[in-house]
């Protein structure tokens, strides 16, 4: 063959090569297609007809047992292939930090395994944690299956509860509430000052006994209904309980109390615990309406709303009585005008309450009172905060 | 001759014919031209059509990750709930969307990129359920709420408008809203109008007593419902074993009798109106769930609560002929139950929807209360009326103006980042609301606040006209405040000066300083080297 005939052949083929790999491979100027979502149809499709892959997991949930707050994990699950056909397997969605780091082999060949690893990272400040990843398959007894990690999480300091409420302060006796301080990390460690943002807050601090602490970790923080049958040593999780009993007192006769206590402690690299402490003294009466009654308890007003005066209408307000030592009564001594009808009804059920009723009889004719000029309900009571109640009503009949 | 040779004399032969073709009278003939030609031709269109598929700019290509559909996932083949989105169901006789455990996120839960959960798009959800022509009844399991502050309470009454605006039925009292407190938890439930107790949302809780009244509107023990053609029973109960949850409350105001006994009570009342369907709301673990459900094999469907806060894994569980469903944390998902009456063998199906912004569109309706509930922390003035707590150091803070007076090479770097634009970018926000006036934004986009706390320091931002200087995510968010700081420079004690604002790098990564913003719920990728040189600054000039 003529040296001619080689060197326009091997050009030829030299130029056929350059050409697929230039135009195939090189950076196009185009705006760039976004890779289309894949849709259910992506995952792997079981074949019309058998013989099937077989997918089988020997273990698919992985208890880690106690890991630190901020520290990472991993682990690998083995998926075999018992079928006759390869297996062929695909990452599905993992929950929030976790993430499926290498499946060794996504066709798993007939009798063969491979391992899947997931990675996992403890940020959550939560007493425990489990996390999971979905791979899909083409075994269509099992398109698809859940590898699960999970475990406790020791935190270096955490306190519990995160505030306390006291919904019915009281300026004649204090409220008490518990906050609970742990450590997973020192044993030794101590509360080294509590600052109170106000005179009327008293705590007293002590420390729970360790037979004490699993009570603590499973009552009061973990609330984990597998915790007993997974034999974590709580000695792991839990080194050292305080308790810190916070008494406070309402220092207005009604009204709101906000303040916070803050517990430093000697645990090292850690800020400060703050609590916040929330609470009403809401006076001596709650009224709550019904059955179509608005309340309105800055005016200490009742709507009763629009009602048909040849039809008349009742409407009702509960009333609570806070702190009474015998049942609550109410007794009727004004009412203006007297076009408005208002009975008291004792609880005979619950001492603390008692129910007024309005009534607009029948045949009513038309009335107006509006918040400008509103009917006047005076009521005694035997509460001996307060003697009398004076109350302002508007309706519109109609 | 041996076989190698008789076959390389083969090989031989065969491309001496090979060669034949193109050559006439060894001269390179027409046919070898056009055939190179064919060649090069098929070299280029293979090319071409290889380019057309491919997506490049001179940047690194993200491929979007398959976009699953959420659907129930079980490993058991024999399990009836597995692997069916809603929107392949057929026409169900009715759906029951089941909600609970929000703890405070109305808005998608920011631990994961994209976003899920979110009131606008649940919305949009039960929009698409009730376009289908399904009879829908929503019920939520309570813990709506994070906390019981204040900001917790205008929350709750936006929540409230919101579930009312998605049609809900039942709100079951949990351990947040009960620590709201008896009397403001009553003063919430307006009761219709014309006394029913039936229509409409209402709270629910056949084992909670307020105020040791049975009289007062709120909680109702049990609710029969119309949903389509059918009614469907629901009472709900506080559960035994998350009664130490509820703390300090009052056991004047707030009494939890005895479930069991309770649900007797209310199924007596449920029966009479017979109900085809009945749903036990627990606001109590899967285990004590579990019991009841075992206890009351009447109920059909029974909701718990779950430590899990993505529970894909075993829900739903089947209890005899019930099904027990869980729904995860932070609103991220719905669990909808469709419910086949006629069918024999599969009367339930069931689908965890994961709540994403790709199938469910932001519901205007929601929008706006949440806006309203942006004007609420606003008229409020929460920022200021909340209390202050002490910084640790006793110091002010001064504001990154102050400190740059004497450091003008980090204040330039500062105002290049991202940080000095951290309030700017409240202002405009998501979906357009503007969330100056909410302490849980203000706290990690301005300075002097405890960010994981929510608390304001003394001296800390309270208003763009009160503290306009501390704006933005500034010097003191990490050096802490600079007043001692700025004393002892006039005093010329420059190393105690130094030492009261300095924070080494790894002092920074060790105390996990930035993570007191940039956690899981906010920053789910954050990684101190990846994000520390885009704010990198010298200390001195």
């Amino acid at each position: 063959m003529r040296p001619i005939a080689v060197l326009v052949s091997v050009v030829t083929l030299i130029a056929a090569l350059a050409g697929i790999a230039w135009l195939g491979g090189a950076p196009a100027t185009k705006e760039p297609v976004k890779a289309s979502p894949q849709a259910a149809s992506d995952k792997p499709q079981p074949r019309q007809q058998g013989p099937h892959p077989k997918a089988v997991i020997p273990e698919t949930t992985f208890n880690f047992g106690v890991m630190q707050h901020r520290s990472k994990g991993s682990h690998k699950f083995v998926v075999k292939n018992e079928g006759t056909v390869p297996l062929k397997l695909q990452t599905g969605q993992t929950t929030c930090q976790c993430t499926i780091g290498k499946i060794g082999d996504e066709t798993v060949p007939a009798g063969g395994e491979t391992t899947i690893e997931l990675n996992w990272e403890i940020k959550a400040r939560n007493p425990s944690f489990q996390h999971q990843a979905t791979i899909h398959t083409d075994d269509p007894e099992m398109l698809q299956f859940d590898l699960v990690v999970k475990g406790y999480v020791g935190l270096d300091i955490v306190h519990t509860p995160e505030e306390l409420t006291f919904s019915a302060m009281s300026d004649l006796r204090p409220s008490k509430g518990k906050v609970f301080v742990a450590s997973s990390s020192s044993a030794d460690f101590k509360i080294t000052k509590i600052d109170a943002s106000s005179d009327h807050i008293k705590t007293e601090v002590t420390t729970v006994p360790e037979n004490g602490r699993v009570d603590f970790y499973q009552q009061v923080l973990l609330k984990h209904p597998d915790f007993s049958k997974d034999n974590v040593p709580v000695s792991e999780l839990v080194k050292q309980v305080y308790m810190i009993d916070v008494a406070a007192t309402g220092q207005k006769k009604q009204g709101s109390f906000n303040e916070t206590i803050t517990i430093h402690t000697d645990i090292p690299e850690t800020q400060p615990i703050v609590v916040t402490i929330r609470g009403e003294n809401p006076g001596a009466f709650q009224f709550f309406p019904q059955g179509g009654a608005r309340w309105y308890p800055k005016e200490l007003m009742c709507d009763l709303g629009d009602i048909n005066g040849s039809e008349g209408r009742k409407r009702a307000l509960n009333v609570i009585g806070r702190g009474v030592t015998e049942a609550l009564q109410l007794t009727v001594i004004k009412v203006e005008p007297a076009v408005l009808k208002v009975a008291t009804i004792p609880d005979p059920t619950n001492k603390m309450a008692c129910k007024i009723e309005f009534e607009i009889p029948p045949g009513t004719p038309a009335f107006l009172r509006t918040p400008d000029a509103p009917a006047t309900v005076v009521l005694k009571s035997n509460h001996e905060r307060t003697e009398t109640i004076e109350l302002k009503v508007v309706f519109n009949v109609q | 001759m041996t076989p190698r040779r008789e076959r390389r004399n083969e090989m031989e032969c065969l491309m001496k014919v090979r060669m034949k073709w193109w050559q006439t009278d060894g001269v390179l003939n027409g046919r070898y031209w056009r055939t190179c030609a064919r060649l090069i031709l098929l070299a280029v269109l293979s090319g071409c059509g290889g380019a057309s598929t491919e997506t490049t700019n001179n940047q690194p290509q993200e491929v979007s990750k398959p976009k699953v559909e959420m659907i129930s996932s079980q490993a058991d083949p024999n399990k009836n709930y597995r692997q069916e989105s809603f929107k392949d169901w057929p026409q169900p006789a009715m759906v029951l969307a089941v909600t609970g455990e929000m703890h405070g996120y109305i808005e998608p839960c920011g631990c994961s990129e994209p976003q899920y959960g979110g009131i606008a798009r649940r919305a949009s959800l039960l929009k698409q359920l009730r376009e289908k022509e399904w009879p829908v009844a929503a019920l939520d399991l309570g813990g709506t709420l994070k906390n019981s502050r204040q900001q917790s309470q205008f929350k709750f009454q936006a929540l409230l408008a919101a579930l009312r605006d998605m049609q809900y039925s039942s709100l079951q009292v949990g351990i947040e809203e009960l620590r709201l407190g008896a009397g403001w938890l009553v003063s919430q439930d307006v009761p219709p109008d014309d006394g029913k107790q039936t229509d409409g949302l209402r709270m629910l809780g056949a084992n909670v007593v307020l105020f040791g009244s049975t009289e007062l509107p709120t909680p109702v023990r049990q609710q029969v419902i119309q949903v389509g053609a059918l009614k469907i029973g629901v009472t709900g109960v506080f559960g035994e074993s998350l009664r130490e949850k509820l703390g300090s409350v009052d056991t004047n105001e707030i009494s939890i009798s005895d479930p069991a006994k309770a649900i007797e009570s209310a199924l007596t009342v449920i029966n009479n109106q017979k109900p085809d369907l009945r749903v036990l709301i627990c606001h109590g673990t899967l285990q004590e769930a579990r019991k009841l459900a075992e206890r009351f094999t009447s109920f059909n469907l029974i909701i718990a609560t779950t430590v899990v806060e993505e529970p894909l894994t075993d829900n739903p569980e089947q209890i005899g002929d019930a099904l027990l469903v869980a729904t995860g944390h932070k609103g991220k998902y719905v669990a909808v139950v469709g419910y086949y009456p006629q069918e024999e063998k599969r009367k339930f199906r069931f689908d965890l929807v994961k709540l994403d912004g790709d199938r469910f569109k932001n519901d205007a309706k929601m929008i706006e209360h949440m806006q309203f509930y942006q004007d609420m922390l606003k008229d409020a003035k929460l920022l200021e009326t909340e209390p202050a707590i002490k910084h640790s150091s006793g110091d002010k803070f001064v504001g990154a103006a102050k400190c740059g007076e004497c450091h003008t090479k980090a204040l330039e770097k500062w105002t290049e980042s991202k940080h000095s634009h951290a309030f700017e970018s409240l202002k405009t926000g998501r979906l357009g609301i503007s969330r100056i006036y909410d302490p849980e934004c203000i706290c990690c986009h301005t300075v002097g606040w405890n960010a994981p706390d929510v608390l304001r320091y003394e001296g800390g931002y309270l208003s763009e006209i009160k503290t306009s200087h501390l704006k933005g995510v500034q010097c003191e968010s990490c050096h802490g405040p600079g007043s001692k700081h700025i004393e002892l420079i006039e005093q010329d004690k420059k190393d105690e000066a130094n030492k009261s604002v300095r924070v080494t790098i790894a002092e920074a990564r060790k105390r996990f300083l930035c993570e007191s913003c940039h956690d899981h719920d906010n920053s789910p990728h954050f990684d101190f080297e990846k994000y520390w040189p885009q704010i990198a600054h010298p200390g001195k000039d």
